[in-house]
Parts: structure tokens; sequence; C-alpha cells
């Protein structure tokens, strides 16, 4: 008899749920959006696209969900789930959902590109990717520059290409938060370290992106300018693997404390 | 279905919660599970279900190491005081998410026990009382029909009434339905009468596993005049002794054989059955001196 793949269960109810936060989350960004538009178009500034607000925003929105899903794990346990199947739903899930929210905002994007085009709306033109050079550097700038302005590819140039960059820095920030949160039922020092950990990641990932988009790197001991692109992209898929296997390894054997 | 644990141990930091324990469990019984608070109970039932993993020692469900075993753990239910304060699924919601990963789970048994504890199906399960949501959570646990099914405790919040109506249900879906249930409990008084067998855990040991009416047998009160009444105990296990004037009664433990039945009456000895709520209190206190 075939056995039933509870992880694909998982996977399902996850990716469902999180992707009702995530579509809340797009409509109030959406409406915020929208609001801005009216106001910067009627005093005659330029506005900006709904992809570049949630480019940035969804950073914490994926922090965030990657830290409550944590809280899955008992209800799984208690559902007769093994914390593999858990682990297996969640990350199928987490792709889904780092695909999908992407795609949604560069499709509305592009719906708003043509509204702006048939009202004759002057749009803001995206150097995100160009900020770092004017930023006074030092260590607590660099970690929120990673943070704010990850390396960025205009939906206008490339969609595809937009639409897997930013997926990657969403699937990267989600599991920083599980990682955080799995850390953190360990125990507080496992935690905190977590979050070093973190950090680091995410500014190396930072730099390993610049170097295979080709996109302007700031200067400093850690440019890596010197990697080919392909070693960089190979970097990035490393750090991917590197966070799911933290977290598999904190989640594998989790106590559930009643 | 069988439980089997080999010096099982669960240590938290310096404190042995589980002192290698050995005990087996091998028929489709209602066990009561006893034992006095910190004494291990929820720690044992948590290694039963995969909640955690043993310290050393080994536990196993028909001989398969049960903590990561997907078909195993698909078998065990462990129900228990849950903090809903954060559940804003209604019950229909939560009642359905089960039947998608439960096997056993009989849908059409869980919306009659619903409507037995008169539970509104569309609140959501933070705002019931605690009454309200232990109701939820038997109803759960006897509706999924898992082949170890435990209930860890689950039924303080319920009131008199509410608590009859799960015991009646237990024994009749126990009928129809025969598995293995394990009950961590309190309330032994008013719950004795479910139980097949007995298991008595005192400092995270196993204190007695024993079938529940030989386990009363063992009990026996002896009342009669001071004098008679220590000759007679002489070399007997006593639990407990009260005296009143010339009139002393003692507990013991171990039972009687017919001689010593006959000897007793014809020493003008009255003999008593002993609740199984006086052995508790009285082997765990026996423990404690």
């Amino acid at each position: 008899m075939k056995k039933p793949l509870i992880f694909l269960k998982v996977t399902k109810d996850l990716f469902v749920v999180q992707l009702m936060w995530a579509l809340g989350f797009l409509g109030v960004m959406l409406a915020i959006h929208t609001i801005k538009i009216v106001i910067n178009y009627t005093q005659g500034h330029e506005v900006e696209s709904y992809y570049h607000s949630i480019f940035v925003a969804n950073h914490i929105f994926m922090l965030i969900i990657g830290i409550i899903v944590i809280t899955f794990l008992p209800y799984c346990v208690e559902l007769g789930v093994t914390r593999r199947d858990y682990y297996k739903g969640t990350f199928l899930a987490t792709l889904g959902l780092s695909f999908v929210i992407p795609t949604l905002t560069t499709f509305v994007t592009k719906v708003e590109q043509l509204i702006f085009r048939y009202l004759a709306i002057p749009t803001k033109e995206m150097t995100i990717n160009e900020i770092i050079l004017d930023i006074d550097r030092d260590f607590i700038g660099d970690i929120v520059q990673s943070a704010i302005i990850s390396p960025f590819v205009d939906p206008q140039t490339n969609p595809w290409l937009a639409i897997f960059v930013f997926s990657i820095h969403a699937l990267i920030y989600y599991l920083v938060g599980w990682l955080i949160s799995a850390s953190f039922r360990h125990h507080m020092i496992v935690g905190l370290l977590s979050i070093a950990v973190s950090i680091i990641l995410i500014r190396l990932e930072d730099l390993l992106f610049r170097v295979s988009l080709d996109l302007p790197l700031p200067s400093g001991p850690l440019t890596m300018d010197f990697l080919p692109s392909s070693v960089a992209g190979l970097g990035i898929v490393l750090i991917i693997g590197l966070l799911a296997w933290l977290i598999r390894q904190l989640t594998k054997n989790m106590a559930i404390k009643i | 279905m069988n439980v089997k644990a080999e010096q099982l141990s669960l240590t938290y930091g310096k404190h042995d919660a589980l002192k290698q324990v050995d005990f087996e469990l091998d028929s489709n019984k209602i066990y009561g599970l006893l034992g006095r608070n910190g004494a291990g109970k929820t720690s044992l039932l948590s290694i039963i279900a995969s909640f955690l993993k043993p310290s050393s020692g080994k536990l196993t469900i028909n001989g398969e190491v049960p903590f990561e075993h997907a078909e195993i753990m698909q078998q065990v239910a462990l129900l228990y005081n849950k903090d809903y304060q954060d559940e804003t699924d209604s019950i229909k919601d939560t009642l359905s998410n089960i039947e998608r990963y439960r096997p056993q789970f009989d849908r059409n048994y869980a919306d009659d026990l619903v409507k037995k504890f008169k539970l509104d199906v569309n609140k959501p399960i933070n705002k019931l009382s605690k009454g309200m949501q232990a109701a939820l959570n038997v109803t759960i646990g006897l509706a999924t029909r898992a082949p170890i099914t435990i209930f860890d405790e689950v039924y303080l919040g319920m009131d008199a009434p509410a608590r009859e109506l799960f015991y009646k249900a237990l024994l009749k879906d126990q009928e129809e339905h025969p598995r293995m249930v394990i009950l961590s409990t309190h309330l032994v008084s008013e719950m004795d009468y479910l139980f097949d067998d007995v298991l008595l855990i005192h400092e995270g040991n196993i204190l007695l596993h024993e079938g529940y009416h030989s386990l009363i047998e063992k009990g026996v009160s002896i009342t009669g005049d001071v004098a008679v009444v220590d000759s007679f105990v002489q070399g007997k296990t006593v639990l407990r002794t009260e005296q009143l004037g010339d009139t002393k009664s003692v507990m013991l433990y171990g039972g009687l054989d017919e001689d010593e039945e006959q000897l007793a009456i014809s020493e003008g000895l009255q003999i008593g059955p002993v609740a199984l709520q006086d052995l508790f209190i009285h082997l765990t206190e026996e423990e404690q001196r």
C-alpha cells in the first residue's frame, strides 16, 4: 500500500495559511501605496512603483512569518506528524511563498505601469543599488543597509530575473526568522548566537548578490569583487543550504513541552 | 499494541524526572496512571507520544522506537490541558484539520460528542470556557480513535456532569472500538472504576503495575481491639493506623490469605476493603518517609 505523504499535507496547509497572511500584507501595502501615489501625483512629484514599495517591506514580513512558523511544530507533533515531515512541508511551503509574493508583486507592478503610462503619470527611477556608494559606512550601517537596500533588479528591465532575485531574498529572510525562533526554543544563548550568524549570512548574501548581478559594490575588506559571478551564485546557494541545515539540526529532536 | 519501557530515564538538568523505569503495557485496556504532582507522569506520557526523547534507556511501541517514526506517531494521541488562548480557529475548523491528519478519526462521532457536550462549533476556541475547552480535548481524544490514546489530566476543567458524560462515552467507545487508553489523573476516587490496570509512579519510579482488582484486594483494613489488632498485624505492611479509645483501625497492604481471614474473624476483628485513593495516598506517603 502506498504510504500517505504527510509532508505534502503540511506543505499545503502551511502554504495556504501563509498565503492568506501574504495576501493581507500585499493588500495593505497596495492601499498605502495607492494613497502615496495620489498624494505624490497631486503635489506634482514622481511616483515609485509597487514593486519598489514591497521589495523592502517584504524582508520584514518574511522574517516575521519565519519566526512564527516554529509554533506549527508542536501543532504538527500533536497530530502525530514527525518533525521531519514538518520540516519538509514547511520548507516546500516557503519555497512556494517565496515565489508567489514576487510574482504577484511583479504582476501588480506591470498593471500599475500600464495605468501610469495611460494617465501619463511620471515614475521615479529606481536607484536603490547605487545608494550604498553614498552612505558613510560602518558596521551598523552595513547591517541596516543589508536589511533595507538589498541588491535589486528592476522588473521593467528583466521581470524574470527581478522575480528570481526577490524570491531568493524572501527565502533567505524567512529562513533567518525560522532559524532565530528555533534557536531561542533551545536556549537564549543559542538564540542570541543565531542572530549574530543571521546578520553575517545576510551581509554575505548581499555582497555575493552584488557580485553575481554585477551591481555596484561597497569598498572595504569584504567587497568580494575578485569572485567570478558563478562562484558568487554558488555562495548564495550554500548560504541557503547552511540555513536549511542549521534549522533541521535545531528542530529534528526538538522537545514539545506541555 | 505493545508499549515497553526498559531502563527509561529522563533528565532535566540535574533533576531526574524518570529513573530507569521498566514496564510493559500490552493490551487494549484502560490503564490508570497515578502519581503525585511532579512524580513523572507527564514526562512518561510525553515520551510515549514522541513529544520528548528519553535521556537514556529505551521505549518501544510494537518493537519500534516511536520518536520520529511516522507510522507509529500516527497511532498515538496525547491530549492534555492545552493553552488555547491564541487559538482563533472554530471547533468545526479544528476538527476538519484533525480529520486530515488522523487516519482513524471519526468525524460523525466527534460531531455527536460536540452536541452532547453542548459546544458551539462556530465559536473560536479561545472564546470557550476552560470547561468547554476540556470537553473539546476529550472529544478530540475519543474521536481520534488512536490505537494508543492518552489523556493527561485533560478533564480537570470539566464540571461533574460533563466528566460523567466523558466516563460513560469512554467505556462505551472502548467496548466498541477496543484500544489502549492511558488515563493520568488526580481524580482517583471518581475514576477508579474505569481502570483495568493501575500504574503508580512516584518520584520518577514505577512503584507498582497491577490489575485494578488484584490491587484493591491487596488493601485491607483491620479494625478491633488495640491489643488484638497489634498482634494480628505484626510482620505485615502497615500503611496507616488510626486509634480511638480501645479501638484501632489499621490499613494493610499485601492482602490476607484464607487462614489469616479466618483467624481475624475468629479473633473478632472486622475486615474491610480499602479504596484505591487511600492506597494511592498511603503508598506514596510511605515512600516519602
